[in-house]
C-alpha cells in the first residue's frame, strides 16, 4: 500500500510543501480560524500523504483493468478503493510514528504532526489502527478476503520490516520496493484473478505479473534519485541509504541502471491482453525515456540529472499506468 | 597487496567473457531472426522441453538432420540457454574482478533481461501470442546492447577515455536510442497479426519509414560531430556506422520488395506478402533477415560509439577508496 519507499512523499514533502516558519499573527478571527483550518489540513496532508495513496489506488485499478476490463465496477469498486486509501495512509501514520525521532532531525519532514508534537503518539497509533482495520474491513466486504490479506501484508512489509530497515542496511530499497508493488496484487484479487487464471486467462495473468514487476523495478531508480537528493538529510538522521554509505553516487547509479533497463522488455508485456500497438509504443517510450534519464543520473550524479530523473520516473509510471487503461482493455 | 592495487578493477576477463557473451547472442539474433522469418517459434511446440524431452538431452541426429523449422527453433533455445549461462559466469566474474557499480548494474541488468527472456520465450510458445513475440523480439536487442556495454567498457583503455564535445556525445547516444527504437518498431512490422487494420498497418510503416530517416540524420550528425573531437576510435565507429546505416537502407528497399513488391503508392496497402514464396525463398529470407540483424548490429556500434564520445565515462570509476569516501562524505553531508 506503501509504494516505493518513501517514494513521493520525501519528495513532495520537500518540493512542494513550503518549509516556513511560525504561522504569523493575523488580526482577524476568522483569519485565524481559516489559517487554522489550512494548517489542520496540511497536516492532515501530511500524516496520511495523499498522493501516495493515489498513486496506490492507480496501480489497483491498473491492474483489476488489466485482470477484467469493465468487469468491475460500481459500488464494489468504490469500497474496495475506500478501503484501499484508508490502509495506505494507515500505514504512512504508522511509518511517522516509528520514524518520528529520525523525522525530527531531517528539515523535510521535521513539520510532519507526529515529529513536530503536534499530534501524539497514543493518538496517532490510535488512528492508524482505526485506519487498517475500518480498511481491511471494507475491502474484505467489498472483493473478499483475500484483497485484503493481501492489503495487510502490504502494511506490515512497510510497516513492520521495511520502516525499520531503514536504519540498519541499503538492502531496505529491495525490500521497500516489495511493498510498492504489491497494490497489483490487490486489484488482481479484487478482479478474481486467481479464477481467470484457472479458466484460461493466462495472458491476463501474465500482464499484471508485468505491472507488478514494473512497479518494483521503477522504484529503483526513483528511489535512487530521492536518496541523492536528500543524502545529507538522510546521514543525519542516521538512515542508512545507499547514497550514505557510498556518497559518490555510484553504487546507486549502478543499481538503478540495472532497474531501468531490466523494466523496459516487461513494461511491454503490458499490451499482452489486448495486442495493441499503440499501448507497446507508449510503453516502449515511457520505459526507454525513463531508462534515458537514468543514464543521465549515472552518468552526472548531481542534483539536476537526479531531479529530472525523479519528474521523469512519476511522469512515465502515470503514462505507463493511463496507456494501460486508455489504450489496453482486455479483448 | 597494496589496497589500490587490490581495487584495480581486472578488466582482462571480464572483459573476454563479454566479448564471447556478444559473440554467443550475435549467432542467437540471427537464429531468432530467422526463426520468425520462417515462421517457425511453433515447431517445438511445448516449453521448456522438446517434445517431451530435456531440451538439452533432445537427440541431436534429429535436431540437426532434422526439418528446418526444428532445426531453428531447437538451435535458438540451445544457444539462449547457453547465452543465459554465459550471462551468470559474467556476472560473477564483474563481481569478482572488482569492477566499477556501473558495470555491475549492467551485469545484473544482463542478468535480470536473460531471464526475462526466457520466460517470454516460453510464454510466446505456451501461449501462442504475437504480442509476446514482439515483447521478445524487443528484448533480444536490448540485451545485446547490455552485452556490448559490457564488453566496451571493461576494454582496459574504457576508463582512461577523455569526454568528447558535448554535440558528439548528444548525437552518438540519440543513435543508439534511434536504432532501439526502429527495432521495436520494425518488431511491430515483422509479427504483424492478421487482424491489423489497413490504417494502423500504415501508420506503423510511416513510423519506421520517419525512424530510418533519423537514425540516418543521425549517423550522419555523428560522423560530422566526431570528425574533430580528438577521439580517433569514435571517429572510425562513426565511419563505419554510416556505412553500416548505408547497406542498412538497401537491405530495408529489398524488405519492402520482398513483402510488399515494387512500390505502386507512397506506403504498401496491405500487411500481406505481395508474393508469399519470394518471402520465404533463400533470397527473400536473406534480405529479410540481413534487415533485421544489421539493425542490431547498428545498435551494438551505436553503443560502441556512445561510450567512445564518453557517455557514462565517469560512471565507470570503480568504487571510491575509504579515504575517499570519507572526503566525499565529508563534503556532500557539510
Amino acid at each position: 500500500m506503501t509504494p516505493p519507499p518513501d517514494f513521493a512523499s520525501d519528495f513532495t514533502a520537500a518540493t512542494f510543501v513550503p518549509t516556513v516558519g511560525p504561522m504569523p499573527m493575523h488580526p482577524s478571527d476568522s483569519t485565524r480560524a481559516r489559517s487554522r483550518g489550512a494548517m489542520i489540513a496540511a497536516d492532515i496532508s501530511r500524516l496520511t500523504r495523499p498522493r501516495i495513496a493515489v498513486m496506490v489506488l492507480a496501480t489497483v485499478v491498473a491492474s483489476m483493468w488489466l485482470t477484467a476490463g469493465r468487469g468491475v465496477g460500481g459500488p464494489t469498486l468504490f469500497w474496495l478503493l475506500l478501503g484501499t486509501t484508508l490502509v495506505a495512509a494507515s500505514s504512512s501514520i504508522a511509518n511517522q510514528i516509528l520514524e518520528r525521532d529520525a523525522d525530527r532531525l531531517m528539515p523535510r519532514t521535521a513539520r510532519r504532526p507526529i515529529a513536530a508534537g503536534r499530534l501524539s503518539v497514543p493518538a496517532a497509533t490510535m488512528l492508524a489502527t482505526l485506519m487498517v482495520v475500518a480498511g481491511g474491513l471494507m475491502i474484505t466486504l467489498a472483493a473478499g478476503w483475500q484483497p485484503a490479506v493481501a492489503a495487510l501484508a502490504t502494511w506490515i512489509l512497510y510497516v513492520v520490516v521495511y520502516t525499520p530497515m531503514k536504519m540498519r542496511s541499503p538492502l531496505n530499497t529491495a525490500v521497500g520496493a516489495v511493498s510498492g508493488a504489491l497494490p497489483v496484487a490487490i486489484g488482481w484479487l479484487a478482479a478474481d484473478g486467481p479464477a481467470r487464471l484457472a479458466a484460461g486467462d493466462a495472458a491476463g495473468a501474465l500482464a499484471v505479473a508485468a505491472l507488478g514487476t514494473v512497479l518494483y523495478l521503477w522504484q529503483f531508480p526513483h528511489f535512487m534519485a530521492i536518496a541523492w537528493l536528500y543524502r545529507s538529510q538522510y546521514a543525519a538522521a542516521g538512515m542508512r541509504m545507499l547514497t550514505v554509505d557510498d556518497p559518490s553516487g555510484l553504487r546507486a547509479a549502478g543499481q538503478a541502471l540495472a532497474a531501468s533497463l531490466a523494466m523496459v522488455p516487461v513494461s511491454l508485456v503490458l499490451a499482452v491482453p489486448s495486442g495493441s500497438i499503440r499501448l507497446f509504443l507508449a510503453a516502449a517510450i515511457a520505459s526507454l525515456v525513463y531508462a534515458v534519464a537514468t543514464v543521465g543520473f549515472a552518468v552526472r550524479r548531481d542534483d539536476a540529472s537526479a531531479r529530472t530523473l525523479l519528474f521523469t520516473s512519476l511522469g512515465s509510471l502515470l503514462a505507463l499506468l493511463t496507456a494501460s487503461v486508455v489504450f489496453g482493455p482486455p479483448v | 597487496m597494496s589496497r589500490s592495487q587490490a581495487e584495480t578493477p581486472k578488466t582482462g576477463l571480464a572483459h573476454a567473457v563479454a566479448c564471447v557473451l556478444v559473440a554467443v547472442t550475435s549467432v542467437l539474433l540471427c537464429f531468432g531472426a530467422l526463426v520468425t522469418t520462417f515462421d517457425a517459434a511453433m515447431a517445438v511446440p511445448d516449453w521448456p522441453g522438446t517434445y517431451g524431452h530435456n531440451m538439452f538431452l533432445f537427440p541431436w541426429a534429429e535436431w540437426f538432420y532434422g526439418p528446418w523449422d526444428l532445426f531453428l527453433e531447437h538451435g535458438h533455445r540451445l544457444l539462449g540457454a547457453l547465452v543465459g549461462m554465459i550471462s551468470l559466469v559474467l556476472a560473477a566474474v564483474v563481481w569478482r574482478t572488482n569492477q566499477s557499480p556501473a558495470v555491475r548494474g549492467l551485469a545484473a541488468a544482463a542478468v535480470l533481461l536473460v531471464v526475462v527472456q526466457g520466460v517470454l520465450g516460453g510464454a510466446r510458445v505456451l501461449l501462442d501470442d504475437k504480442t509476446v513475440a514482439k515483447v521478445h523480439a524487443c528484448t533480444g536487442p536490448l540485451f545485446f546492447a547490455v552485452a556490448v556495454a559490457i564488453a566496451t567498457l571493461t576494454r582496459r583503455s574504457s576508463s582512461s577515455q577523455s569526454a568528447t564535445s558535448t554535440a558528439a556525445v548528444r548525437s552518438a547516444g540519440g543513435l543508439a536510442l534511434a536504432s532501439y527504437v526502429q527495432l521495436v518498431a520494425g518488431a511491430q512490422l515483422r509479427h504483424l497479426d492478421a487482424s491489423v487494420d489497413p490504417a494502423t498497418f500504415r501508420w506503423l510503416v510511416a513510423f519506421h519509414l520517419a525512424g530510418a530517416a533519423a537514425v540516418a540524420a543521425l549517423s550522419v550528425a555523428a560522423v560530422l560531430c566526431t570528425r574533430s573531437c580528438g577521439q580517433p576510435i569514435a571517429r572510425r565507429w562513426s565511419l563505419a556506422i554510416l556505412l553500416l546505416v548505408g547497406c542498412q537502407l538497401a537491405l530495408g528497399v529489398g524488405a519492402w520488395m520482398v513483402n510488399w513488391g515494387l512500390p505502386s503508392g507512397w506506403l504498401p496497402a496491405s500487411w500481406a506478402f505481395s508474393d508469399p514464396l519470394l518471402a520465404r525463398s533463400v533470397w527473400g529470407a536473406t534480405v529479410v533477415t540481413g534487415h533485421v540483424v544489421l539493425g542490431m548490429m547498428i545498435l551494438g556500434a551505436s553503443v560502441v560509439l556512445s561510450i567512445a564520445t564518453g557517455v557514462l565515462r565517469s560512471a565507470v570509476k570503480s568504487t571510491v577508496r575509504p579515504q575517499q569516501a570519507d572526503r566525499l562524505r565529508e563534503r556532500a553531508f557539510a
